[in-house]
């Protein structure tokens, strides 16, 4: 199993696209995305940044499902936030709306 | 004559000495059974324990202090800091658009939001209210996602403003201080 820690790489995550700043949530779906086609079996851990916008945490998470990643690959996709659990909520709701909208 | 001598010493110095221990002993147990002394030993056992009650009581009560004034500084904290985000994020969705700031002011926000959900947990481990998921999931969404950016500047009426409104009101009333008995 991976373990992707958001803080090693995006510690302040920034705005939604690519075009608007730094750390974007489109630049963390990509690495994302990168890290998925190599293991499957994947824990995200969303601690110890300086916080996420929804913005980013839609367009990283609903994201993939928009950009086809199957469903179930990103439905099983499991998180870690001891510092803010209603996360983990916000993005499963995300990926569910996302995977509604596509049906 | 001198080893002798010597020998006899400690035998003597022993048997004084098992002499004050027995009658020390002896004194003792013959004040607990002397039955004029009962009122003494009676008032010096409730006095002990009176004592240890008096102790036990003010260091319950001073933990308790410690800790209301700990959950009341968070709780200061936290309504300040809610205010603050509650003003500039009613602001930020009022104005204008403006590409150049817009990106500085909502990383504000998101790290207006984090300092919150943290203060949050602290007052959640000092016995306070506990954490409000659902509330801070609300607030977050309310504030930080930019689906309505481009109909920016919205309108007082408007779903995005009335949320962020009743959301830090529903805040407001579960992080309350606590009086100091």
């Amino acid at each position: 199993m991976k373990i992707i820690k958001v803080a090693s790489r995006y510690p302040c995550p920034g705005p939604r696209y690519k075009k608007l700043g730094p750390s974007s949530g489109e630049e963390f779906r990509e690495w994302l995305i990168k890290e998925l086609s190599e293991e499957c079996d994947m824990t995200v851990d969303l601690d110890d940044t300086e916080g996420f916008g929804s913005s980013f945490l839609e367009e990283a998470f609903g994201g993939l499902i928009r950009v086809g990643i199957p469903p179930d690959l990103v439905k099983s996709i499991k998180f870690i936030s001891h510092e803010e659990p209603e996360l983990i909520d916000e993005i499963q709701e995300y990926i569910d709306d996302e995977i509604a909208n596509n049906e | 004559m001198s080893s002798g001598m010597n020998k006899s010493d400690d035998l003597d110095m022993l048997s004084a000495s098992e002499d004050f221990e027995y009658g020390w002993l002896d004194g003792f147990v013959g004040l607990l059974q002397d039955e004029t002394q009962y009122v003494t030993w009676f008032l010096v056992l409730f006095t002990c324990a009176i004592s240890i009650i008096i102790a036990i009581v003010q260091w319950t009560k001073n933990k308790e202090l410690t800790r209301v004034a700990s959950h009341n500084e968070w709780v200061r904290e936290f309504r300040e800091k809610l205010a603050v985000l509650e003003d500039e994020s009613l602001n930020f969705w009022m104005t204008a658009a403006n590409d150049s700031r817009d990106v500085i002011s909502m990383g504000r926000l998101t790290r207006e939001v984090k300092e919150l959900t943290t203060i949050a947990s602290e007052i959640a481990k000092v016995g306070g209210n506990i954490y409000q998921k659902e509330l801070f999931k609300d607030l977050r969404r309310a504030v930080t996602n930019d689906k309505e950016n481009d109909d920016r500047p919205l309108n007082a009426d408007h779903y995005r403003i009335i949320s962020i409104k009743t959301i830090t009101t529903k805040l407001r009333r579960q992080y309350k201080r606590r009086p100091c008995k």
